[in-house]
C-alpha cells in the first residue's frame, strides 16, 4: 500500500494494519486519534456489550493467571496462554464485558476500569458462560471495610523452595504446598473460609535465582487457585536478584583455602543495587533484566493510593482501611543515594496516610537471629533498622513483616531500639507490666495503637516470617563455622517475644517451624497470627485502636 | 585414610554443608578454571573470570585476568570490566577512560554512562558528569528517582548561579516517572532560593494531590506563601492544618509538627 503523501523526514510513523504484507503509515496526530479509538475499544466498561455478542469462544487454558492492583475501581488481569481476551461481568453466567489483552513483557494484560467498589466480578479468558469462571472482589472504598467487616491478608516469606535444587535434585519439594495446606485448613476451620483480600510476598518467593521459570514453578504453579481471585503484592528478596560469586573460605577454613579463594556461584548473594545487572547464572547480566519487574505490574505512580515512588522497586497502596508499603531492602537499600531517596519517599507517603492501619513489608529483617542471617551482622538488615525503623516509629507504622531467615520471630511492641541486640532493654524499648516483663500483645495485654505514655502511635511489631517453604533445623556449629549451622544465639534475639513451652521447634525467642502469617484488620483491631503447616495458630498478637 | 582422602572428604563435607545454606551452587569459578585450562586462548573466558573476581573483590586477580584477556584479542573488549575495576580501586580518571573506550564499541550501554557520571562527579568534573547522567537516563530501562535527584544536585553545584538546568532535569524526570514529590520539593526549594515565589507556589501547589494534602504539605505551603507575602493564604493554610491535625491519629512526627507550627506562629506574631 502506498503512502498517501510524501512523508517528511521528521514525521512520526506508525504501522497500523496487521494484515500480512500490508500496512499503511499515519502521521503522529492521526495516530493519536486512532489510538484513542483503539483504547476505547480495548477498555470496555462493564456491560458495555450485549451478552449475546460476547464470549462465545471456548475457555482457553493458561499457564499463568494472576491479578494485580485490585482497587476499588479497577483491576489488572495478567496471563500466559493462547487466550487474547477477557470476558467479564457481575454474574458468572452473564459475562457481557469483553476486553482485549495487550502483550507486555511476555504476559497478556487487561486493565479493567470503571468497576464498582466492594463488588464481585466474574471472568474467563476467552470463555463462554459454561467455561470455568474465576472471580475477584474489588476493594472497598478508601477508609472503608468490605461487607464482611474484615480485611483478610495472607503473608508468605521465602516460600519459593519448590524450585530449589541441589546437584540437580529438588531438596524442599512439597514443603511450600504443606504450608499452603496448613493455611487452607486454618482458613476453613478457624476463619469461616473467609476469602483473601490481599496476598503479600516477603521476598525469596522463587528460588534460587528468581528466574521466570522459577517463578512459574515456585509461585504460579503452587498458588494457582488463590492468585486468580486475590491480588499479589510482592517485595524484592535476595533470591529475586539472581546470584553472584562467594568465597567459601570466608566462612569455612578448607585445606584448599591455603592456595587462595575458593569461589562459587551462589543464588541470592548479588551485591548490586541495579536491577539491570540481574544475573541468573553467574556469567554476567542477563539481557532481559530482572524477571520480577517483568512479571509484576506494581503501582509506581500511586495508582492505588499512597504517594508515587517513581519506581516499581518500592511502592505503596491503600486497601480499605489498610495502608501497605513495600520497601526495597535488596537493591535501593544497598546504594546510599537510592536508600535516602526511598526513605524520603517513605516519609512523604506516611505523612499523607490517613487510613486506620499501616503495614510495611520488605525482605531483610531489622531484628533477627536466624540461621545464617544475623541482624547484628548483615549490612542490609542494619541499614533497614537504622534508616527506616526510626521512620516507622515517628510516622505511625503498626506492623512490619520480613523474611530472609527461615524461621518465625515476632518482636515485642518496639520503640527506639536501633542498635545491636545486646543494647535491647525492655524497660526502655517496649511496654512492660508491673513486674517489668514485656507485654505479649495477647488477650488483656493487647497492644494499644496510641501509647498512654506518649499519646502517640509510636511503636511497631516486627515479624520475621521466612519459613513458608522450609524451616532451618538445629545443627550446632563446629568451631570455626558460622554458616549453614546454628550458633548458640540462634533464634535468641531479645527484642523478640519469648517461647518457654519447650515444644519441638521452639527456641527461646522464635520458632523453627514452617508456616505463614494471616493478618486481619477491622475497624478496631489488627490481629496477626502465625499458622503452621497443620493449620494451628502458634502465635498471635493484637493491636487495638481508640482504647477498644 | 591417607591425607588426600581426608582432603577429599573435607572438601565434599564443606560443599555439602555450604549447600545446606545456599544449595544449588554452580561452581562457576571451578568451571571457568577448567575451561581456561582447556582453552587458554579464549578471551571471553578470561573476561568472565575477571568479572567474577571484581564482584568478589579480588582486584589483584582481576587485573591479572584482564591483562591476559587484553593480549588474546581486541583490548577494547576488556574495557568495561577494566572500568569497573579502576572504579573500585578509586582510579576514577582511568575508569572514565575505560568506559569511554567501551562506549565506542557499545554506544548504548547505560551502565557505562552511569559509572562515567559517577567517576566524573568524584573528580569534580560536574559538566561531564551531568552529560553522562543524561545519557544514562535516556538509555536506562529503570532509572531510579534517587539518581535523578543526585544529578539535579550536581547541576546546582555545577552552575550555582543558574538553577535552570537542574529544574529542567527535574521536570524531565517528572515527565518520565510521574510527579514524585521529593523531586518537586527540591525544585520548589530551588525556586525559593532564587526568589521566584510564584514558581515555587505553582510547583508546590502541584504536589498537593500527590501528597494527599498532608499536614506537612500544608505547613510548607504556608511558609512559602508567607515568604511570598501572601499572609491571608498562609493563615488560611495554618488554620486548615490545625484542624486536620486534630482529626488525624497522633504520631511523634505530627506532635513535632504542632511544635513547629507554634514556633512559626510566634515568629509571625513578631512581624
Amino acid at each position: 500500500m502506498k503512502v498517501d503523501r510524501a512523508m517528511n523526514e521528521n514525521d512520526s510513523l506508525v504501522l497500523l494494519a496487521t494484515e500480512p504484507g500490508y500496512g499503511f503509515y499515519l502521521p503522529w496526530h492521526h495516530c493519536i486519534l486512532a489510538l484513542a479509538v483503539l483504547a476505547m475499544v480495548i477498555f470496555v466498561p462493564v456491560n458495555a456489550q450485549p451478552a449475546e455478542t460476547a464470549c462465545t469462544d471456548l475457555d482457553q487454558p493458561t499457564s499463568r493467571l494472576f491479578l494485580q492492583q485490585v482497587s476499588d475501581h479497577s483491576a489488572i488481569i495478567k496471563w500466559r496462554g493462547p487466550a487474547r481476551k477477557v470476558c467479564f461481568g457481575l454474574q458468572s453466567d452473564q459475562l457481557a464485558g469483553v476486553a482485549e489483552g495487550k502483550l507486555v513483557d511476555g504476559h497478556y494484560q487487561v486493565s479493567l476500569t470503571g468497576l464498582e467498589a466492594d463488588t464481585a466480578y466474574y471472568y474467563t479468558l476467552g470463555g463462554s458462560g459454561s467455561a470455568a469462571v474465576s472471580h475477584f472482589n474489588t476493594a472497598p472504598k478508601p477508609g472503608q471495610l468490605p461487607a464482611d467487616g474484615n480485611i483478610h491478608i495472607w503473608l508468605l516469606g521465602d516460600s519459593g523452595t519448590e524450585t530449589e535444587v541441589q546437584g540437580g535434585h529438588p531438596v524442599h519439594q512439597g514443603e511450600a504446598l504443606e504450608v499452603l495446606d496448613g493455611f487452607l485448613k486454618y482458613n476453613e476451620e478457624q476463619a469461616v473460609s473467609e476469602p483473601l483480600d490481599l496476598i503479600l510476598l516477603l521476598g525469596d518467593n522463587a528460588y534460587l535465582d528468581g528466574t521466570d521459570e522459577q517463578w512459574q514453578g515456585a509461585y504460579f504453579d503452587i498458588y494457582t487457585d488463590l492468585i486468580d481471585s486475590t491480588a499479589t503484592w510482592p517485595t524484592i528478596g535476595n533470591h529475586e536478584m539472581g546470584g553472584g560469586p562467594l568465597d567459601i573460605c570466608l566462612f569455612r577454613r578448607l585445606p584448599q583455602c591455603e592456595k587462595g579463594p575458593l569461589v562459587s556461584h551462589f543464588g541470592g548473594i548479588s551485591r548490586s543495587s541495579n536491577p539491570d545487572s540481574y544475573d541468573s547464572n553467574g556469567d554476567g547480566p542477563d539481557p532481559g533484566g530482572l524477571p520480577y519487574l517483568k512479571i509484576f505490574t506494581l503501582p509506581s505512580k500511586a495508582e492505588q493510593g499512597g504517594v508515587a515512588s517513581g519506581t516499581e522497586q518500592y511502592y505503596s497502596f491503600g486497601y480499605g482501611n489498610v495502608h501497605v508499603v513495600s520497601l526495597d531492602s535488596q537493591l535501593s537499600n544497598r546504594d546510599p543515594v537510592q536508600r535516602l531517596a526511598m526513605r524520603d519517599w517513605l516519609i512523604d507517603d506516611l505523612n499523607g496516610n490517613t487510613l486506620d492501619w499501616t503495614v510495611v513489608i520488605f525482605h531483610h529483617p531489622p531484628y533477627s537471629k536466624g540461621q545464617n542471617h544475623d541482624s547484628d551482622v548483615e549490612q542490609n538488615e542494619i541499614d533497614m533498622r537504622q534508616t527506616f525503623a526510626p521512620v516507622f516509629e515517628a510516622h505511625g507504622v503498626d506492623v512490619v513483616y520480613s523474611g530472609h531467615a527461615h524461621s518465625y520471630e515476632r518482636s515485642w511492641y518496639l520503640n527506639g531500639h536501633h542498635g545491636l541486640s545486646d543494647t535491647f532493654k525492655p524497660s526502655v524499648h517496649t511496654e512492660t507490666d508491673s513486674q517489668g516483663k514485656p507485654l505479649m500483645g495477647q488477650g488483656k495485654e493487647a497492644y494499644q495503637q496510641i501509647s498512654s505514655a506518649s499519646s502517640a502511635d509510636d511503636k511497631a511489631v516486627y515479624t520475621v516470617a521466612g519459613s513458608s517453604g522450609k524451616a532451618d533445623k538445629e545443627n550446632p556449629c563446629a568451631p570455626g563455622m558460622t554458616l549453614g549451622c546454628s550458633l548458640p544465639n540462634w533464634l535468641a534475639h531479645p527484642a523478640h517475644r519469648t517461647f518457654t513451652d519447650g515444644q519441638p521447634g521452639h527456641r527461646s525467642n522464635g520458632l523453627s517451624l514452617k508456616g505463614s502469617v494471616v493478618l486481619d484488620a477491622n475497624r478496631h483491631s489488627l490481629t496477626s497470627r502465625f499458622i503452621d503447616e497443620n493449620g494451628q495458630v502458634l502465635d498471635y498478637f493484637t493491636i487495638v485502636r481508640d482504647g477498644s | 585414610m591417607n591425607l588426600l582422602q581426608k582432603l577429599a572428604v573435607l572438601t565434599l563435607a564443606g560443599f555439602s554443608l555450604c549447600s545446606a545454606a545456599h544449595p544449588g551452587i554452580a561452581t562457576r569459578f571451578e568451571q571457568l578454571d577448567e575451561l581456561i585450562d582447556r582453552y587458554p586462548q579464549s578471551q571471553p573466558l578470561w573476561l568472565k573470570r575477571a568479572s567474577l573476581f571484581i564482584q568478589h573483590g579480588d582486584l589483584k586477580s582481576a587485573h591479572r585476568d584482564l591483562q591476559q584477556a587484553a593480549q588474546l584479542g581486541d583490548p577494547v573488549e576488556t574495557a568495561f570490566q577494566m572500568g569497573l575495576l579502576h572504579f573500585k580501586e578509586g582510579q576514577f580518571k582511568k575508569s572514565y577512560d575505560d568506559f569511554e573506550s567501551y562506549l565506542k564499541r557499545a554506544p548504548g550501554h547505560a551502565l557505562s554512562y552511569l559509572y562515567r557520571a559517577k567517576a566524573a562527579s568524584v573528580m569534580g568534573q560536574y559538566d561531564l558528569a551531568i552529560e553522562n547522567f543524561e545519557f544514562y537516563f535516556s538509555r536506562s530501562l529503570n532509572p531510579h528517582p534517587g539518581e535523578y535527584l543526585a544529578a539535579a544536585r550536581l547541576q546546582v553545584e555545577s552552575s550555582p548561579d543558574d538553577y535552570g538546568p537542574a529544574l529542567l532535569l527535574i521536570d524531565q524526570a517528572i515527565g518520565r516517572l510521574g510527579l514524585i514529590p521529593q523531586l518537586q520539593r527540591y525544585a520548589t526549594d530551588l525556586e525559593i532560593q532564587r526568589g521566584n515565589f510564584t514558581a515555587a507556589i505553582e510547583r508546590w501547589d502541584s504536589a498537593e494531590l500527590a501528597l494527599g494534602s498532608s499536614p506537612e504539605w500544608k505547613f510548607k505551603a504556608a511558609r512559602i506563601y508567607s515568604q511570598a507575602g501572601q499572609f491571608v493564604r498562609a493563615r488560611q493554610l495554618i488554620l486548615l492544618l490545625k484542624e486536620q491535625l486534630l482529626e488525624l491519629k497522633p504520631t511523634p512526627a505530627r506532635q513535632q509538627l504542632w511544635q513547629e507550627i507554634g514556633v512559626f506562629e510566634r515568629a509571625w506574631a513578631q512581624l
